[in-house]
């Protein structure tokens, strides 16, 4: 029995090593070009798209972006594209853009904002990837960001989980001694 | 022999399989797209029911034959077990012989 418990920990292990040490950073297509900064607290955050590593961002923050597409200018174009949170299978649209009429600009710049909306701390730490693309003229750019927001991983929720990881654990502990 | 406790360990793998799952999360060990936060849930439920249906120490070999030591062993095998070891257990532990009583003597010689 215990043999077979070291083996599906090491199983376990195993998996891990494989699946959670993919190379972070981020891709774009050769064709275009996108950066943002981020300011928050008087702090900025420089995002770019063909930056190499994790790229830290805040947990709400005014924005400052530029992007680019290498098409000759002169001409109209249709375009759209979208940028979404890869949360285990599934994607979270954080935004999209589509113009029904046709557009000669191959370049673009402007401001937004985004919060995140949850109390402040509470996903210091997390993990993720952005992905995105945008097609215009025939070509399409793809790219990926991996991101961490800006914060302190060590929060109630992250203690929490933590605490009813360790009471489940007891009570696996139980569930193996067994009655007597 | 341990009794099982199936419920206790399926509910306290999937807590534990879970709540593993978020902290790694949370703590930001693995990214929110990590396919780690799909599996560790799932072992954590099959820990669970293992354990739950086989406790450690639930072996089912009988344990009478486990304790005894191999000199008594060879005694009985070949039959000259001391007087001390053949009378009847007065004790509370039982004793080998108690199980299997010794051999009866060699018929005398003719």
């Amino acid at each position: 029995m215990l043999r077979r418990l070291l083996c599906l920990v090491g199983l376990v292990v195993g998996i891990s090593l494989i699946v959670v040490a993919p190379p972070a950073g981020a891709t774009l297509s050769p064709e275009c070009e996108g950066s943002a900064t981020l300011f928050n607290d008087g702090k900025s955050f420089e995002i770019n798209a063909k930056a190499t590593g994790t790229q830290t961002i805040p947990r709400k923050a005014d924005v400052v972006y530029r992007g680019s597409i290498d098409l000759p200018s002169g001409k109209e174009y249709t375009h759209q594209g979208s940028a979404k949170l890869k949360v285990l299978f599934t994607e979270i649209k954080l935004s999209t853009w589509e113009w029904q009429g046709d557009t000669s600009a191959v370049a673009t710049d402007g401001t937004t904002s985004y919060d995140l909306d949850l109390p402040a701390g509470l996903l210091g730490g997390v993990k993720g990837t952005v992905t995105g693309g945008h097609t215009q003229g025939g070509i399409t750019c793809k790219g990926n960001v991996d991101i961490q927001i800006d914060g302190s991983a060590v929060n109630a929720a992250s203690v929490g989980a933590g605490a009813l990881a360790a009471a489940g654990a007891a009570g696996l502990g139980m569930a193996a001694r067994g009655k007597r | 022999m341990r009794r099982r406790r199936p419920v206790l360990g399926i509910f306290s793998g999937i807590v534990f399989g879970a709540c593993t799952s978020l902290s790694l999360a949370l703590f930001g060990v693995v990214a929110l797209d990590s396919i780690v936060l799909s599996i560790v849930p799932v072992l954590g439920l099959v820990l669970g029911v293992v354990l739950g249906f086989r406790p450690l120490g639930s072996a089912d070999a009988p344990r009478a034959t486990a304790t005894v030591p191999p000199e008594m062993a060879a005694e009985a095998v070949s039959g000259d077990a001391p007087a001390a070891v053949t009378t009847e257990s007065s004790g509370a532990a039982p004793t080998f012989s108690d199980a299997y009583p010794p051999p009866p003597p060699p018929p005398p010689a003719s």
